[in-house]
This record gives C-alpha cells, structure tokens and sequence, in this order.
C-alpha cells in the first residue's frame, strides 16, 4: 500500500515537472519584479511605486518594484531585453531616452527597442523651454540675436532630454551645446538656475514648480500650442513617455493578462486620486497603442538622425 | 513659523507618532549597523509600510530611520572594520586600530557623541539659514566641486602613512576603480570588460565590504585570536571617556559639523565625501598627522560629527528648491510624493508643518540614537573579544548578504569578494587602503565636475580663478599641499637652532 502510494507520488511528480508550460500551469503564481532602471527616489520609481500596490490586487500575486541604476538606464533596460519572456520581470522605460541606439544605428548596446514586448503607457508629458527667473531672455528670438552657441543642460547622452534637445535645436534652428553629467531633472534645474547654461529642456510637470516659486521661467512650450505658435507643428512630437514593457517574445495569453491589469490599474479610482493630488500627468494606453507610437516616434526623430553622433 | 512649530510638536506629540519615531530610530540602527543596508534601503522597503499611515506619521518612522543610520554604521565601522554605511568609511581608518587596541568603548563612546552633536548642528544649522539656503545651494558650481574634490584627493599626501609610493599606487588604482562604468557626461561606458554588471560601475558599498570586512576576516582568520589584541584592557575601558574626548576636542567637532553640513547642502555630492573632506581637513591640519591611521580617536569624531551633520544639510536644497541633497533624502521626497505631497521650491510655504515635523524627529532621533548606542557600547565592546572562529563567519555571511541585499544582485557580491582578496593582499604586502578608498569615493565626482567645468566654460581655464570661492578652495590646495614641507622644514630648523641632542 505504502509502496504504490509512493509510485503514484513519483508519478504524479513526474506528471507535474513534464506539464507544458502554458497549458497546465496559470500565469501569474509568482512574485513579479517591476524593474526601474534609475535610482529611487526620481519620477520613475514614484511612478511604479504608486502603481505597484494596484496592480498587485488585479493580479493577486506580490508586484516588487526593483531598482536598476546603471549606464544612463541602459543597464535595466538590457536586462530586461536577456531575461526570460514570462511574464516575471517587466520594466518600465521611457521615450526618446531609450531610442537612442536605434536612431543612431547602433549595434552594441544591448536592445533593440522595437523588439520589447510594450504593456502600455503609464503617463506622458510635454517639453519647455526655460531660462533662469532672473535671466533677461524672453523668447526663441532672443536667443538667435546672442548670435552663438547656446549651452543647454542634460543628464547625459541617452537620456530623454538629449534626445529632446537635440532634435528641437535642429528644427528650431538653434546651435545648441549639450552640458552633461547632471543628476536627474533637480540637478538641470540647479544648473539653470544657478547659471551653468542658458537654457534647459524640461517636462513640463517638473518645470511648473519651479516656475511657481520664480526660479525658472518659460521661453517657449513644445506643446501642440506652443509647437503651432512657433510655426513648428512637429515639435509637438517631443513628449517624455513613460511606457511598461517585457522582454521580446512574451506569450500572447501572458501579455493580454499584464496588460489588461496594468491599463486597469492605472485607470483605477484610486491611482487617478493619487496622480491628481500629487500632480503627476497620467495618458494610460495599451500595448498595441504603444507599438504603433513608439513605431511612429522612432521613424519621427530618426529623420534627425545627424544631430545624434 | 511658530504656528508651523507648535503644529508640528502637535503633529509628533502623540503615541503613534512617538511610537514609529522610536521603532525608525530602532530600525535605522539595525539597518546602519548592517553593512550594505544603508538608509535608503530601509526607507525604500517601509514605502509600503506607510500607505496606511498618516502623513505625518510616515514622517517621523522616515526621519527616524535617516538620523539613526549613520550612527548605527559606526558600531560596525569601529569593532569589525567594516563601515555599515558608506559615509562611515573613513571612520574605519582611525576607529579600528582604536578597537584593536581593545579601547573599542572610548571609540564607540566618541563616535556615538559626535554624531549627536553633528546631528544636531546640522538641524540647528538648517533652521539658521533658511532665509539664504538658496544663495548657499546656488553658491557651488562645478567648477567648486571640482577644486573641493581635489582637496580631498590632496589628503592622500598625508595618508600613506609613510609609503608614499604605496601610497601613490593605491590611489592611482583607487581612481581607475571609480572610472569603471558609464561616464555621466561622455555618455559611453567604460572598462567594462564586456560585463553588462558593470555598466553601473564599482559600486561603493560592496567594494567597501569587501576592501574593509571581507579582508579583515581572512586576516583574521589568519592570525587567529580576536579583533582587540589585548582583551584585558576592554573591560577596563571607559565609554564616558570617548563622550568626554569629544567635548575636550570641540573643535574637531564643530570643523567636522560645519563640513558635513555644507557639504549636505550642495546637491550631488553627498555624506561619504563629507565624511571624507571632514576626515582629510582633520589629518592635514594636525600636528601630528603620522598618529592617523593607527588609533587617534580625532580620526573618529571629525567624521562622525560630518556624517551626521550632513542629514540636516542635506534638507538645505530641498526647503530651497524642493530638490535632495542626499540619497536618503531623495527617497524621502519620493514618500511625499506618493503621500500626495508635491514637495518643490514652494514647500516651506505650502507645507511648512512637514518641514518641522522632520526637523523635530531628526533632533530627537539623532540624540535617541545616540543614548542607545552609548548604553550598549560596553556589551557592544565585548565583541571585540569573541574569538575568531565565531566572529569569521558570521560577520563574512552578514556581510556577503549585506552586499547582496543592497539592490539584490549577485553581482555585488562577487565584487566584494574580489576586492576582499585584493584588500587581504593589501593589508599583508603592507599597501595602504586610506588611500585607495578616498580615490575611489573621490574619483567619480572629480572627473565628472571637470568635464563639465571645461563644457560650461568653453575649455577656458580662468573659469578656475574668476570665481571667489574658487580662489579661497585654490588657496586651501595650495596650503593642504605646502604644510607638511612647511613642518619638516620649521622642525629642521628648531633642531638646527637647538643642536644636535
């Protein structure tokens, strides 16, 4: 008796450890890690922590948003594109900054963006152009009659407001010099403010606090207004993106599951509360919205391709 | 303000309030005293915690975890040689060899004093300057932080400990250590040897474990015995002696505050190279620098006093443009911004009872911390006497874990590992380790503010001298590197007008 209960054990464990994956086991059962590929404490680990909770209850399984700094957020990115598609580790990534390699063509870098598996968008913003309060420049026009190189602030080369910058000088006709190496979209502000550069390229959510207060102010909005204002509509298309993905090759069924609970949760009551007390902009999308976009802005700015060298 | 303050007394004055203070300060000890677990991974991990909590309440467990970290770090620092967080690293170099020499109380008493005091001064500090913490936030470019670091990196003169060459070499290889990984301002990652793990550089806290714990152990272990070469003189020793050592050298104290708190207040630089400068201005100003390194408790309270002054500073830029000023304070703002605060230039005038419930839980954290700390450091003392086969493992698992539980990666792991070895190796050929640690804290900040000096300025050097600030850090290079030949010369003379003894 205790011997065939001990065969139908090994047999049922035999069963168990061969079952095709997919089809007996159900997704999700295990912790999911939610990669930042920046430090804590920015916009994008505010973001996932705010959201992780939620999307933890469409899930029914542990959501644990998981720090990777490194290179610019290369380094999160790249691990993300090696792991395994299922469904365990997603990340989210933001727009231009990771389009990078494929606007300039570059192999090596560890991902190809196009080839993510994009859940959605969580939020997206649009650019100012800002000068220090005290600065005497009022406009784009003033800017062109200091008749030299105007020094802009960034974080690095790789990094959204590169990218931003780059492409808006090139169509607003601006020579523009690139002052890397600060720390996040505090340390650009500092770096205006304080008079390290003459202009900077900031989302707009990070830049109205400091227009409240009158220590940066406005020279230009690369909204669809201000882009039509300037007589350069395709400005507009300069918009931070913060976007969900998973590795290349996640499994239909996995991917409708993730995607459906993260468009939910972030349309759910109380993350929209949230956002909205703490004024953080919120453009839910879904993923097969996400890839037509990210389709769309990658052939957008690599038609700016020789500013990216 | 004083409304503000009489509401933010409110605000703390209640059991729940008190309560989670006293469970922070708890936890930031633990987590300061485990290496690799530093401030902001405990307030990273609580951020669930307090989503059901009020906002104040989230307040002081945070306040209390950031004012006590730093204070528990120094318990590890000094009994095992392994500093608990990164800005206690330069408290090794002095707290050690105190506790080697089994007076492992005085330093801990020490210790434990000036990081209250500094704690103290930073927050009375930030409450002084708050009409002009823009202007002082504003007053450091990189231009600055350049020259600044360069008078840290100007300390490895002094602190080869007579193997300049040794000395020399280590901090060559300390700095190539910190070039490896992405270059913040080029864009392109460097020395990487195609290793993904490494695009983010060698990170402190693992290269610490491993260059200080890791390698102490296997001295350990090689030498058998315990950590105090003399138990006897443990016992005997008094705790109450490091407090007084403090209030008898306040001047090392209050350099050592004024420090940290400035160096709080710049955005970007951070409590390790306070800790460091602190250290550095101590041992280039004194008499006696060649007693550093080998025991001088002014080697533990100039970087204690900084460190813990630093969390004040480091509040500085956030109540003058909403930003942080450290790494735990940024974690901070992020609790904020998930409580629905949306913490910018503007939040001493849209959330002026935040700013005092914080100001009041570091004042009370700090000093709550230190009364622990102080209370334990006999019993703490005695660990200094367990004998290695005990003390090897444990301390080599917590650390390895330390490591590992930092940001969960593997990786950090096998760098602790290697630089264990090469740590071991440095201790056994007789190289020293101060320097290769203050290139490697340096090396990154260095580079970058000069790169970004010389692309502010259009290559253009005299961005160097046109800036009064920067003259007065030229000024201080200068003097840091003409003392030690000043002295020399000044006693050959002494002895030349005295003659030959």
């Amino acid at each position: 008796m205790l011997a065939r209960f001990g065969l139908g054990a090994i047999a049922l464990a035999i069963a168990t450890t061969f079952a095709i994956p997919g089809a007996v086991a159900k997704y999700p059962e295990k912790t999911i890690t939610f990669i930042i590929p920046y430090k804590p404490g920015g916009g994008f680990d505010t973001y996932v922590r705010a959201l992780a909770p939620i999307l933890e209850k469409r899930l029914g399984v542990t959501v644990v948003p998981k720090n990777m700094p490194g290179a610019g957020g290369r380094k999160g990115a790249t691990y993300l594109y090696k792991s395994k598609p299922d469904g365990y580790r997603i990340s989210i990534m933001n727009l231009p900054g990771k389009a990078i390699a494929a606007i300039q063509g570059k192999k090596g870098v560890g991902y190809d963006i196009r080839k993510f598996t994009w859940l959605g968008q969580i939020a997206s913003d649009s650019y100012v152009i800002a000068v220090a309060g005290k600065s005497k420049i009022k406009s784009i026009a003033d800017l062109k009659k200091l008749g030299r190189t105007i020094k802009t602030a960034g974080t690095g080369k790789g990094a959204t407001s590169y990218v931003v910058s780059q492409i808006a000088g090139n169509i607003l006709g601006l020579k523009l010099k690139l002052v890397t190496g600060y720390k996040g979209s505090s340390g650009m502000s500092i770096a205006v403010i304080r008079g390290d550069t003459d202009i900077g390229f900031f989302a707009y959510r990070s830049y109205s606090k400091f227009a409240k207060s009158g220590d940066l102010r406005a020279i230009a909005a690369l909204d669809e207004k201000g882009a039509i204002k300037l007589g350069k509509p395709g400005l507009s298309k300069l918009r931070i993106h913060r976007l969900v993905a998973a590795p290349p090759g996640l499994p239909a069924d996995i991917k409708k599951t993730l995607e459906d609970a993260l468009f939910a949760s972030i349309n759910d009551a109380g993350f929209k509360k949230w956002a909205k007390k703490a004024r953080r902009p919120l453009a839910a999308l879904k993923g097969k919205e996400s890839e037509k976009l990210i389709d769309e802005l990658v052939a957008f700015y690599t038609g700016h391709k020789d500013k990216f060298k | 303000m004083f409304d503000s303050l009489l509401l933010a007394l409110d605000n703390l004055l209640t059991i729940n309030s008190l309560g989670f203070l006293v469970m922070g300060t708890c936890i930031g000890l633990v987590f300061g005293a485990i290496p690799g677990l530093g401030g902001t991974t405990a307030i990273a991990l609580l951020i669930p915690l307090t989503f059901g909590m009020k906002e104040f309440e989230a307040i002081t467990l945070m306040g209390g975890v950031m004012a006590a970290t730093s204070t528990g770090g120094s318990v590890s620092a000094i009994l095992l040689n392994t500093p608990g967080t990164a800005p206690n690293a330069a408290t090794t170099f002095d707290g050690y060899p105190l506790a080697q020499q089994g007076k492992a109380g005085l330093a801990l008493g020490a210790a434990a004093t000036a990081s209250a005091l500094g704690g103290l001064i930073g927050v009375f500090t930030l409450v002084a300057v708050i009409p002009i913490a823009k202007e002082i936030v504003l007053l450091f470019a990189p231009a600055e932080f350049f020259l600044l670091a360069v008078f840290g990196l100007c300390a490895i003169a002094v602190s080869t400990g007579g193997r300049l060459l040794q000395g020399l070499i280590t901090a060559c290889v300390g700095l190539i250590a910190g070039f490896v990984g992405y270059d913040g301002v080029s864009g392109e990652v460097r020395y990487d040897f195609g290793i993904d793990f490494l695009w983010d550089g060698v990170k402190l806290v693992p290269a610490l474990i491993g260059l200080f714990a890791i390698a102490e152990m296997i001295n350990l272990s090689v030498k058998g015995g315990t950590v105090a070469e003399n138990p006897e003189i443990v016992k005997i020793q008094k705790v109450f002696d490091g407090v007084k050592a403090v209030f008898k050298n306040y001047p090392t104290m209050l350099r050592g505050s004024a420090i940290g708190t400035f160096i709080g207040a710049v955005p970007g630089v951070g409590g390790t190279v306070a800790a460091f400068l602190s250290y550095s201005t101590q041992v280039q100003m004194a008499k006696d620098p060649e007693t550093y390194g080998k025991g001088n408790i002014l080697g533990v309270i100039a970087p204690e006093s900084a460190n813990n002054a630093k969390d004040g500073g480091s509040l500085i830029p956030t109540l003058a443009f909403g930003i942080p000023g450290s790494a735990e304070t940024a974690v901070f703002l992020g609790v904020l911004i998930l409580h629905g605060l949306d913490p910018g230039p503007t939040i001493l005038f849209e959330h002026e009872d935040v700013i005092f419930t914080l100001v009041l839980t570091l004042t009370i954290s700090c000093v709550l911390a230190t009364l622990i700390v102080l209370a334990l450091a006999r019993s703490l003392a005695l660990l200094t006497m367990i004998d290695v086969h005990v003390l090897v493992p444990t301390v080599t698992i917590v650390a390895l874990v330390g490591a590992y539980a930092l940001q969960t990666e593997i990786g950090d792991v096998y760098v602790a590992l290697v630089f264990g070895i090469v740590g071991y190796l440095m201790i056994r050929f007789d190289y020293p380790r101060v320097t290769f640690t203050i290139a490697l804290v340096l090396g990154e900040i260095t580079e970058r503010s000069f790169h970004q000096t010389m692309l502010i300025s259009d290559d253009n050097w005299s961005i160097f001298i046109t800036r009064n600030i920067s003259i007065i850090l030229l000024v201080l290079i200068a003097a840091a590197l003409a003392l030690p030949s000043f002295r020399l010369w000044a006693q050959r003379r002494k002895e030349r007008r005295e003659g030959p003894v």
